[in-house]
């Protein structure tokens, strides 16, 4: 009890006790006077009057805590109400649970994306600094330009460069892979970071030449080196090189990042820019903090002018584009607009809920109309009526509040799991103060939709009308069932949309997981073999996957076995490498295409399919002619199509001669038929890669086949991590993830809306039945037939959602264009779907509206005109 | 409101009378009415129904404070006291009322002229 009610209660008790009292004191008197006790305290009582009245009236003096008392009152009246009903209560708490639970567990997911700030100081300062680069999208800065900039700039106070770097760490029970940072000195600066053990890099480890030093990340030190806080001062083998340990950073510094160790960045000397010098250019990723009260514009400015001075000089591989995006928007920034999108698919949800109840509650008003009435005739004012509608509605909302917030705690590390993206990420999404601060006012909010326009007709209720027409709900009910027709033509034109985007991206998925991928994944297993240490080159690399190939393809249960250096379950089997004709030319568009090294096998193995010509074989060795299998794209595009057998792959005599044409092989749906142009030649006759796949097609379940792989790399080189597995049909499922994911979604919630919609008609045309009953029975007795009642009933339902469908069609148009990045090879308008969902939810609703329609005609006229 | 056996008195005058009675000494609710009927020599006869609310009004007002006390028959009960504001209000009460009465009086007098 809260200190103010104990203050009010003890108020009123105080005022019963005192009276109690009085009449004592009374019956004392009058004992004294010679009368018998029982007497006495009977005259007492008398000569008072009546106590509850006298109490009510001096309990009235104190108006506030009689308000909160009349309060009280109605909530139990409503409580009550509701509990005599439940089916009512039951249907609105969860319906609104699952209204509110939805959208809780989508604000959670915007409270941590889009509004909390990052977890750093002064984070609305930090910035990432990229350039336009390949194809218009952000890429790193070219290290001639961050030198030029941050020697001249005042636009910010700190900046720092870094960039990722793989490693194989040297541990005793074996070497394993891991992935880190190396970063200048100012990177922890800008993050405000401090180690839990140890020390940050000093000023003599980030100099060139200066020791070789390393700090640790509190997962990789836990899991790796046991919590093992003497490792600070002791040496880790990175890459074959020995390194010594200066700190361990905390585990909140990483939390859904990957890096798990930082190297020093030791960004040399500016390099003098020759004209002969090599195609190499140095890039880095780049963040830095803004001076206070500087824009991103500024910024933005002052970078492109260190770049202009650098192009006057004639060091133009420089980007003369910047692009300046905060660090939080770089790190979130594409998650917004599919979460606000989803925020108000939700909230458009949660008000067809909001409908869907209103028309529950007005049905129940109707009924309670004489209820109202007589509490209106017998004096209680229009507030209170209304207040007494509001306070049932509340009741209602804080129930389904509560059991919305259940279903977030319960749902939200599903739906962050099941979502792609980089909301794995995020530390900041959770149940805290501001989801349940936004829960209670959705909440209130939606009681308030629902419940003011039922609670403003209720108090309408008049007695002459209400209590002399015979039945109950007559009155008013015009009213009330236009009202309700509103709600039911919204709730079926809200459900159309959804289904129409569900339909669509229904469509849109079935395409793609159909899409003509060019080779067969399943059973495929690929290895992948990072090999870019030192003590590798491409052809030790190569060398070194022959021999794991030779000793796997003795295991049993491999059918067939080859490599390359792209597998063709991940993005089209392609890198999109850029062919320089003559050094200083821009590439051409024409001249972009993949390229794949393959090994002996490579075809057969993935099961690609011949088009023209033949597949590589084992006499395509260095020193014979340089030849390579194209694909279809490839010929259409860079060749300008034609038999393509015998031609070179480019206008270049030392390029290879095309020997076999292949179809396209496609790892997802690819609208840029370019990532498709790719050019295998044989890794027998060119330079090797040090990042090189090893796949293979099991005959029974691929999972099976990597131990004995990991065996062969651990029986050739104990200092060889284990590769990477993937088996490619998963692979070819990450492709189709995103997808996935929002049809899932718009499948939810296009079935919540529906059903929604549908119960509403039912209930519309239900109600409607019921309040004509009197009048079907006058028809019936006059002679009309089952079937003219059952379609005039029908008639209604289908006039309602008729006019929904329109409705809900036009809004469709206009809202299916958000949907527009996830069509493949299909228009966002497509007629055929627009059309079927249509119809099906036309179906459905004559469906659901020929229930009240048999009704209606079963009518027994005796029996309707004798109801009331 | 208070009444004598045949008129309803004016607004406020109970509670000028139970400021004035409390006054003299803190007294409990059954005690106000014995007081009220004693002293007006059975002219007034307080109603219960009225002297309850008018009490918490005082209260409310804070012209009177209440504690839990013990009667004269060793009951528990609540005795009032006057605050000092009440002292404040009953004494503009009770010139104002005299101004009335003596007006009052004036205007009737002048039938017997």
């Amino acid at each position: 009890m809260g200190l103010f009610a104990w203050f009010r209660s003890r108020r009123l008790d105080d005022v019963s006790d005192d009276i109690a009292s009085h009449i004592a004191e009374h019956t004392e008197a009058l004992v004294a006077n010679g009368m018998s006790r029982a007497e006495a305290a009977l005259a007492a009582r008398k000569a008072f009057g009546n106590v509850t009245t006298v109490t009510e009236t001096a309990r009235d003096v104190w108006r506030f805590a009689s308000f909160l008392d009349s309060l009280a009152g109605d909530l139990r009246l409503a409580l009550r109400g509701l509990m005599h009903k439940p089916g009512y209560a039951i249907a609105v708490v969860l319906t609104l649970a699952l209204g509110i639970g939805a959208n809780a567990t989508v604000f959670a997911l915007v409270n941590g994306v889009v509004l909390k700030p990052l977890p750093y100081p002064h984070a609305d300062r930090l910035i990432s600094v990229m350039e336009v680069g390949d194809e218009g999208r952000p890429s790193a800065l070219v290290d001639f330009t961050y030198s030029e900039w941050t020697a001249t700039t005042r636009t910010v106070d700190l900046a720092a460069a870094y960039d990722e770097i793989p490693a194989v760490l040297g541990l005793p029970d074996g070497p394993v892979r891991v992935s880190g940072l190396k970063v200048t000195s100012e990177y922890f600066s800008l993050f405000g970071v401090r180690p839990i053990i140890g020390r940050l890099f000093d000023s003599t480890e980030v100099i060139p030449g200066g020791p070789q030093v390393v700090l640790l990340s509190e997962p990789l030190w836990r899991g790796r080196f046991g919590a093992d806080s003497a490792i600070v001062g002791r040496f880790a083998r990175f890459d074959g090189t020995q390194r010594l340990v200066v700190g361990v950073l905390p585990r909140s510094f990483t939390y859904g990042r990957q890096e798990q160790f930082w190297i020093p960045f030791r960004v040399a000397p500016v390099r003098v820019a020759t004209p002969q010098m090599s195609g190499e250019v140095f890039a880095y990723s780049v963040i830095a903090r803004m001076r206070e009260g500087v824009s991103t514009t500024e910024v933005r400015t002052e970078v492109a002018a260190a770049a202009a001075r650098l192009r006057r000089e004639g060091i133009d591989f420089v980007g003369d584009r910047p692009i300046i995006m905060s660090l939080h928007e770089r790190r979130y920034g594409d998650n917004r607009k599919p979460l606000l999108l989803l925020f108000g698919a939700v909230g458009v949800l949660l008000l067809t809920a909001c409908a869907n109840i209103a028309n529950l509650s007005l049905a129940r008003a109707g009924r309670r109309e004489r209820e109202f009435a007589v509490r209106l005739a017998l004096g209680a004012s229009r507030w209170r009526i209304v207040r007494f509608v509001l306070i049932e509605n509340l009741v209602l909302a804080a129930g389904g509040g509560l059991l919305g917030l259940l279903l977030v705690t319960g749902s939200l590390g599903w739906f962050v799991r099941v979502s792609p993206g980089s909301l794995q990420s995020v530390d900041a999404i959770g149940v805290d103060a501001a989801l349940i601060a936004y829960m209670s006012l959705v909440a209130v909010l939606t009681a308030l939709l629902f419940g003011l326009v039922p609670a403003l007709t209720a108090s309408r209720a008049t007695l002459n009308h209400t209590l002399s027409s015979g039945t109950p709900h007559a009155a008013g009910s015009t009213r009330q069932s236009f009202a309700r027709r509103v709600l039911v033509v919204g709730e079926l034109a809200i459900a159309l949309v959804f289904l129409t985007g569900a339909g669509l991206v229904a469509k849109t998925f079935w395409r793609v997981t159909n899409v003509d991928r060019g080779f067969r994944p399943e059973r495929l297993i690929v290895a992948s073999f990072d090999m870019r240490e030192p003590r590798y080159t491409g052809a030790t690399a190569k060398r070194f996957v022959e021999n794991v190939l030779a000793r796997v393809r003795r295991e049993p249960g491999v059918q067939s076995i080859t490599y390359g250096d792209a597998s063709p379950g991940r993005n089209a089997g392609v890198e999109v490498v850029i062919e320089l004709n003559q050094p200083g030319v821009r590439p051409r568009e024409s001249s972009r295409f993949g390229r794949v090294g393959v090994g002996p096998e490579y075809f057969e193995t993935i099961g690609a399919e011949l088009i023209e010509g033949r597949f590589l074989g084992p006499g395509d060795r260095l020193g014979e002619p340089h030849v390579a299998v194209v694909t279809e794209s490839y010929v259409r595009i860079n060749m300008k199509g034609g038999p393509a057998v015998g031609r070179r792959t480019l206008d270049d005599q030392r390029a290879p001669t095309v020997i076999g044409v292949i179809k396209d092989v496609a790892a997802g749906p690819t609208e840029d038929k370019r990532k498709l142009a790719v050019v295998y030649t044989p890794l027998g006759q060119r330079w090797g890669n040090t990042l090189l796949q090893l796949i293979v097609r099991t005959t029974d379940q691929p999972e099976r086949i990597q131990a004995p792989i990991r065996a062969a790399v651990q029986a050739l080189d104990p200092a060889q991590p284990s590769p990477e597995f993937t088996t490619v049909e998963r692979a070819l499922a990450e492709t189709v993830a995103p997808r996935r994911f929002t049809l899932v979604l718009l499948g939810v919630f296009a079935v919540l809306a529906a059903t929604l919609a549908i119960i509403g008609l039912y209930s519309v045309l239900a109600y409607l039945v019921s309040e004509r009953t009197r009048e079907i029975g006058i028809r019936v007795a006059m002679g009309a037939d089952a079937g003219r009642v059952t379609r005039m009933i029908l008639g209604h339902g289908l006039r309602l959602t008729i006019i929904g469908t329109a409705i809900g069609a036009l809004a469709s148009v206009a809202a299916v264009r958000v949907l527009r990045a996830m069509m493949y090879e299909m228009s966002v308008y497509d007629a055929p779907t627009f059309v079927a969902v249509a119809a099906l939810l036309c179906v459905v609703a004559v469906l659901a509206s020929w229930i009240p329609a048999r009704r209606a005609s079963r009518v027994d006229p005796v029996l309707a005109l004798r109801a009331d | 409101m208070v009444q004598s056996k045949t008129r309803d008195l004016f607004p406020g005058a109970l509670e000028m009378m139970v400021l004035r009675l409390v006054q003299q000494e803190p007294l409990h609710g059954y005690a106000l009415v014995q007081r009220i009927k004693q002293v007006s020599k059975d002219m007034l006869q307080v109603e219960e129904g009225s002297l309850y609310p008018a009490l918490q009004r005082l209260l409310k007002a804070r012209l009177l404070k209440a504690a839990w006390g013990v009667s004269a028959t060793n009951r528990r009960v609540r005795i009032y006291h006057i605050t000092p504001a009440g002292r404040k209000h009953l004494t503009a009460e009770v010139s104002s009322y005299e101004q009335m009465l003596e007006g009052i009086s004036r205007v009737l007098a002048l039938g017997d002229a």
